[in-house]
């Protein structure tokens, strides 16, 4: 049960939520989304949670906090979000993109305990499975952050990354 | 008082600029900041993504060896960085269970954190901890141009770590003010630009910036400032993709706070890398 697994991981109890919808009228990627987070908050609670977990919405959201801010009953979806990837990535319920991307940040993070951003955005857009259109735009932009000087390939690694591994080994209950 | 400062990948990286003119910035105003020692990455928007309770524990280490190294504010310039960290430091020190929890993890690689570090943002510590009225005496060149104050999302909410009201946030157009401009009133200052979704939905991301930067030049904004590198790399870095795909020609200077801070204290490029940003030639342009 989705209601289980959210509180759990991120302490929220999707059941509080009384389905004002001041979540959806606050939230500014609303517009792209298959559901808003009312009508998720909704799912959930009627356990419709196969649905939830293949929505868009899950992806979408930025983490803004504005839903939030302007819930009247405490309920934080940015939180909810929060957990519904973390359920929906262990299922491998993902978009390609949207996996590349936090795979290579994690990885990034338990190699280095840091992200090397030239490395990581080179590697994403290598690895990301983009349009046509998407690598233009992004080859594009690469060549003038290049001129600029803002892309560096130099790597940033702290002292004691077995800390960084040992937690993460830890949390996940496995070896990595 | 001990302060030293989480840079933060980003800012060690791509978004550099925000790094170096806030610590050249800083030092002109006589405030000196080490770095927090073998700091490690937040975890950003993704690490929670893949494992809430270890994104947790990413903020707690920092947390924990700012305490040990008996350090007691921590600035954190980066709002991402700055939301993840103060949201562990909050719940750590409100709820019992949730610090016992972060500690049994923290003995595995001999740490501990009792709570007794404080987070800041720099606009925060700036504007409360040094003083305005202080940093208003200091301002050498005026900057008679309307500016538009951009928060963002991240140090303005959630309500537990926020440092001003997220409906009407003021620190911004106070340093907008005190370097001799006018702030400009628009309706996106706290609208999210989107953050990493440029990467991974990017079509969605690129119309937040757009709406982002229309509500401002619509308001007659000359330039608009940043607190964030996220912010900042979508704010400066989409304009000519955005004009391209938009069909409208919303090109419009944008810098950190810290460099509009540094020009007005009478610092060059080289201490404010005013330079690294895309849209330094329209700067030029504004401010001769
Ligand atoms: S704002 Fe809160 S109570 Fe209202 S619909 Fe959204 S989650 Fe439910
Ligand atoms: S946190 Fe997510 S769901 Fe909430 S308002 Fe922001 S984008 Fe929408």
């Amino acid at each position: 049960m989705l209601v289980e697994e959210i509180k759990k991981i991120a302490d929220e109890n999707p059941l509080a939520c009384f389905q004002c919808g001041n979540c959806t009228g606050s939230c500014p990627l609303e517009f792209a989304m298959d559901y808003g987070p009312r009508k998720i908050i909704h799912m959930i609670q009627i356990g419709l949670d196969e649905e939830v977990l293949k929505s868009n919405t899950i992806w979408l959201c930025s983490s803004c906090y504005t839903c939030t801010y302007r819930c009247p009953r405490k309920v934080s979806f940015t939180r909810i979000a929060y957990a519904l990837k973390n359920i929906a990535l262990k299922k491998n319920i993902v978009p390609r993109n949207v996996k590349v991307f936090y795979e290579t940040f994690l990885r990034h993070v338990l190699e280095y305990g840091r992200l090397n951003e030239g490395i990581f955005v080179n590697e994403l857009v290598l690895k990301a499975g983009k349009s046509f259109r998407e690598v233009i735009r992004d080859v594009n932009l690469g060549i003038r952050l290049w001129r600029k000087g803002k892309i560096s390939m130099k790597i940033s690694k702290i002292k004691r990354v077995e800390d960084i591994k040992k937690l993460y080994e830890l949390v996940e209950g496995k070896e990595v | 008082m001990k302060v030293a400062i989480y840079p933060g990948c980003s800012l060690e990286g791509m978004e550099n600029s925000y790094l170096v003119s806030l610590i050249n910035t800083f030092k002109t105003l006589g405030i000196d900041i080490e770095e927090i020692e073998d700091w490690n990455c937040c975890g950003a928007t993704a690490i929670p993504s893949i494992n809430l309770m270890f994104s947790y524990l990413l903020s707690a280490r920092v947390l924990s060896i700012a305490e040990e190294s008996g350090i007691n504010t921590i600035i954190a310039p980066c709002s991402e960085c700055y939301n993840r960290l103060a949201y562990v430091n909050y719940k750590i020190r409100n709820d019992i269970k949730f610090k016992e929890k972060i500690n049994d993890y923290l003995k595995n690689i001999g740490l501990k954190y009792d709570g007794s570090v404080s987070v800041k943002h720099p606009l925060e510590f700036l504007i409360k901890d040094y003083g305005i009225e202080k940093l208003k005496g200091k301002i050498k060149k005026k900057i008679d141009r309307k500016i538009a104050g951009y928060y963002g999302c991240l140090f303005v909410r959630p309500r537990e770590i926020a440092i001003e009201s997220a409906e009407n946030p003021k620190t911004l157009d106070e340093i907008i003010k005190a370097v001799g401009g006018t702030p400009v009133e628009y309706d996106y200052k706290t609208k999210c630009c989107g953050a990493s979704l440029i990467i991974t939905k990017s079509d969605a991301a690129l119309k937040l910036i757009r709406d982002i930067l229309k509500s401002c030049i619509d308001a007659s904004a000359e330039m608009i400032i940043t607190a964030c590198p996220l912010c900042h790399s979508n704010l400066d870095m989409q304009q000519e993709t955005i004009s391209i795909t938009y069909r409208e020609d919303l090109r419009i200077p944008v810098l950190y706070f810290t460099q509009l801070l540094g020009i007005s204290l009478g610092l060059n490029d080289e201490e404010l890398l005013l330079s690294k940003n895309l849209t330094y030639e329209l700067l030029e342009e504004v401010i001769k």
